[in-house]
């Protein structure tokens, strides 16, 4: 998903698609993601070149031994500004998420907590985000605070919390009707204590399972920010930002500068997609 | 003979194997008879009923003999199964509201089988509706042919549905629980409309339903299914008096004591 | 009917007041004083020239009053005046919007039909061959993101094959449809996973039902079955999953358009966003947020057109 079809697709996004993937595809997918991760750690050790090193003699080269994916428009080694756009790339995302979810989080149980006026106070809250396209918010905030990877991920932050708010509000509705809630009140545990101790463990498997399909979406909304040139600046090599810088070449016939780290997302989308999906049918018990 | 069938068996594939629901079931109705079907849900007598259609599951695997007016349907033959399901043979259905589309006005719904199955024009087959719908005793056809399901009564309903299945002149009827859902007013209302109409037309009954007592007194002949097999073939006016089969007997014996009718009206109300 | 309608506008005028006001108070909060963006050469800034410049822009008054007097503006059809074009914005948007508005009317045409048809495909032969293809087709496209779909259509079409223009958004009929057509595909390309995702699960939904049963059981052939029954019954959710769908297009070309060059809203917006042009982001986050509630509240009202059902529903509502 990127920021374009935002607004739409939030409205299906608790509809987890349900499909037995046969094991090999799932273990691709668990090997796609662990490279990935794999060069976000250890980038500088691995990349053939530094992400940032031009060489004017081998402009736009094809793909070949010394460069195995080529070279965009300053000779610079594709496959190397790959490995280290990993980084920003992943780490992107998992901010988004990590931003999205405490907000989401928060809202959420505090709704299903409290319920009453904070429930439905919080619930039209939502439900305002929610009719606004997703991308306004990320403009406004990139308009106001100006652009950077920050404002990026905070922006998406924000567009995405309401989905998992209203995701935490139904699982945790769902865990606080469970007969032990109340066995715990009756012991006299505090509201806090009972969330923070027993609540949210109980809620995570559930939450993990949806929150790794979102991180794929997560992961191209705002490589489609940063190839709006609204998140990551130059000379980072942020996937996005590498199908921008790449595009002019595109025009010229030479592919591959543009349409290899475009690629690289849906892989690593698709990946996202296929263990989240596996994983939120294992983790947890209803959907 | 109207429907003929003898000694179906049917079974799905399930997860451990394969489900027989029928096993080896015959019976027969004639020209202006109403036959009784009795069973517990799950007894197979939906499915028997269903089977006069060839409204099978679609991996169910058939063997036996099914005709209506000695057209064969167990070989599936489409033009055939058309011919039985278009002109022969009609089913009214337990639930009148499910079975008219809700987003359809009543005089689409009930024209639907002539406009589109018989090709009448549109015209024609209001007009002939709308005749049946009088016969049925609704009134102001003008507006019910304009009015969504969800504006009806279930009683009214029911008239609409029974009125719909006649429209194309079926010799055989197969009311599943046709009357079921109705509150017990409605019930004999609707079940003296049936049995007049019968009359006139010389229709066939199969008549399926859960109340023993119900079937006893409606039909000519009843038929007892019990696990997917025929275990009792009577008049009705003897299976109170001497029931062979002791499942039968014990259906009887359970009248006094859980009062069918009472139960059905609290259904119908609830 | 009427009593919905009313409601509906009524929930809509407050909502664009709400976030006209925070969209407002948003730029208004923005860092850097607009003076200097509105001065433009860093020489020219003296006491005097900013003194007339914030009485020409209203920016020595509070708050409140600056966004009367924008609203009122707004209102009257003044949506203020470019500091970058130097140009009023209304006439701004108005140049820009058609472009937007084919490239969403194109879009939709193909994702409804596409959609509908892949989800219609799929719903008849549930758990087969077709079925899995589709949906694992369209959830793949769903997972590229849609700036690689329309690069990786350019670079076949435009570029190696020829057939399209690599960008611009062409003049006269047949030249703006033929430079649409592929931004409108990899705008639509996006939609068709959820479109036709939404068909086949209502329609699988709408397959058990009674009354499909029971058109079978009069001899219906099956292709009425299914056009005047299934499809029929399962176009509510399926209707308004395309609206919002069109209504997030609305808000949500920018992409698209900035990959192809075209001069449209969203590229416009980038482009004000770059050069603190706010007056002219205000301008088209208002226009977003009111496309969408405007074909939301149309969705909202043909529903009960689809469903009579519904009309109850909201009445005792």
């Amino acid at each position: 998903m990127t920021i374009d079809t935002f607004g739409a697709q939030v409205a299906s996004a608790p509809a987890v698609r349900r499909r037995r993937r046969s094991p090999w595809t799932f273990r691709l997918c668990v090997a796609i993601l662990g490279v990935a991760v794999a060069a976000a750690v250890f980038a500088p050790l691995v990349a053939p070149y530094a992400p940032d090193s031009t060489d004017f003699s081998a402009i736009w080269a094809p793909p070949g031994p010394a460069h195995w994916l080529g070279t965009d428009q300053l000779g610079r080694d594709i496959l190397s500004r790959l490995i280290h756009g990993a980084r920003p790339s992943l780490l992107g995302a998992i901010a988004l998420l990590a931003f999205a979810t405490a907000l989401g989080v928060l809202i959420g149980v505090v709704a299903a907590w409290r319920r009453g006026w904070v429930d439905t106070v919080l619930a039209r809250l939502t439900d305002v985000m929610f009719a606004f396209p997703g991308l306004l918010f990320v403009v406004l905030i990139i308009a106001v605070f100006d652009r950077g990877p920050a404002t990026a991920v905070i922006g998406m932050g924000l567009a995405f919390a309401p989905l998992i708010a209203k995701f935490t509000r139904a699982i945790a509705l769902e865990e606080l009707a469970r007969p032990y809630v109340d066995a715990y009140r009756l012991q006299g545990v505090g509201g806090v204590q009972l969330v923070a101790r027993y609540l949210l463990p109980n809620l995570m498997p559930t939450l993990v399972g949806y929150l790794v399909v979102l991180f794929g979406e997560g992961l191209m909304s705002l490589a489609a920010l940063n190839f709006l040139g609204f998140g990551s600046q130059p000379p980072s090599s942020e996937w996005g930002l590498m199908v921008q810088e790449g595009r002019a070449g595109v025009i010229q016939g030479f592919l591959g500068p543009a349409l290899i780290p475009g690629l690289t997302i849906a892989v690593v989308v698709v990946a996202t997609n296929v263990v989240g999906v596996r994983l939120s049918d294992k983790l947890a018990v209803r959907t | 003979m109207l429907l003929a069938i003898e000694d179906l068996h049917l079974s799905v594939p399930s997860p451990g194997g394969t489900r027989q629901i029928l096993r080896g079931v015959t019976l027969d109705v004639s020209e202006g008879e109403t036959v009784g079907l009795v069973g517990e849900s799950g007894s197979g007598k939906s499915t028997t009923a269903r089977a006069a259609l060839r409204l099978v599951p679609e991996r169910a695997s058939l063997s036996g003999a099914v005709s209506v007016c000695g057209h064969d349907l167990v070989a599936g033959d489409p033009a055939v199964v058309r011919k039985v399901r278009s002109e022969l043979a009609a089913m009214i259905f337990q639930e009148p509201r499910a079975v008219l589309n809700p987003v359809r006005r009543i005089g689409d719904s009930a024209t639907e089988r002539l406009v589109r199955v018989h090709d009448v024009p549109k015209a024609e087959a209001r007009r002939r509706v709308a005749e049946l719908f009088d016969e049925v005793g609704l009134a102001d056809t003008g507006r019910l042919l304009r009015a969504y399901p969800h504006q009806l009564s279930g009683g009214m309903l029911q008239r609409v549905v029974i009125a719909a299945a006649l429209s194309t002149g079926p010799r055989l009827l197969l009311a599943d629980e046709a009357t079921s859902a109705l509150d017990v007013t409605t019930q004999a209302e609707v079940l003296a409309l049936l049995r007049r109409l019968q009359r006139e037309r010389e229709t066939g009954v199969l008549f399926i339903t859960h109340d023993l007592q119900l079937a006893a007194a409606y039909c000519d002949r009843v038929y007892v299914m019990r696990d997917g097999a025929v275990v009792e073939h009577q008049k009705a006016s003897t299976i109170f008096v001497n029931p062979a089969d002791p499942y039968t007997k014990a259906l009887a014996e359970a009248v006094p004591r859980l009062p069918e009718r009472e139960q059905n009206t609290m259904e119908a109300s609830a | 009917m009427t009593a919905l309608l009313l409601r509906r506008l009524g929930a809509m005028v407050l909502t664009l007041a709400i976030s006209s006001f925070v969209i407002f108070v948003a730029i208004y909060a923005a860092p850097g004083d607009p003076v200097t963006f509105l001065i433009g050469n860093p020489e020219n800034i003296t006491p005097e020239r900013i003194a007339a410049v914030r009485a020409e822009y209203h920016l020595d008054q509070p708050l409140f009053v600056q966004y009367a007097l924008w609203a009122q503006g707004v209102l009257h059809g003044d949506l203020g005046t470019s500091f970058y074009y130097q140009q009023p914005v209304s006439e701004l948007l108005s140049s820009r919007l058609p472009v937007t508005l084919t490239l969403v009317a194109m879009a939709s045409v193909l994702f409804v039909v596409l959609g509908v048809s892949l989800g219609v495909a799929s719903a008849l032969s549930r758990g087969g061959r077709v079925d899995s293809v589709i949906t694992g087709g369209t959830t793949f496209v769903n997972s590229v993101p849609n700036f690689v779909v329309a690069l990786g259509l350019v670079s076949v079409f435009a570029v190696e094959l020829r057939w399209f223009p690599v960008a611009g958004e062409g003049t006269g009929f047949a030249g703006r449809l033929q430079h649409l057509a592929l931004p409108a595909v990899a705008l639509a390309l996006g939609s068709l996973a959820l479109i036709s995702r939404v068909t086949r699960q209502t329609m699988v939904e709408q397959q058990t039902l009674d009354h499909v049963e029971a058109a079978r059981s009069y001899g219906l052939g099956t292709w009425s079955i299914v056009t005047r029954h299934v499809l029929r019954n399962s176009l509510g959710p399926v209707v308004t999953m395309c609206g919002l769908t069109l209504a997030g297009m609305l808000a949500g070309t920018t992409v698209i358009e900035s990959v192809f060059g075209l001069a449209g809203v969203g590229s416009l917006l980038v482009e004000s966003i770059n050069t603190h042009d706010f007056a002219v982001v205000q301008a088209i986050l208002l226009y977003m947020v009111l496309a969408y509630m405007v074909v939301t509240i149309l969705v909202d009202l043909i529903y009960p057109l689809l469903d009579a059902r519904t009309l109850v529903r909201s009445d005792r509502a």
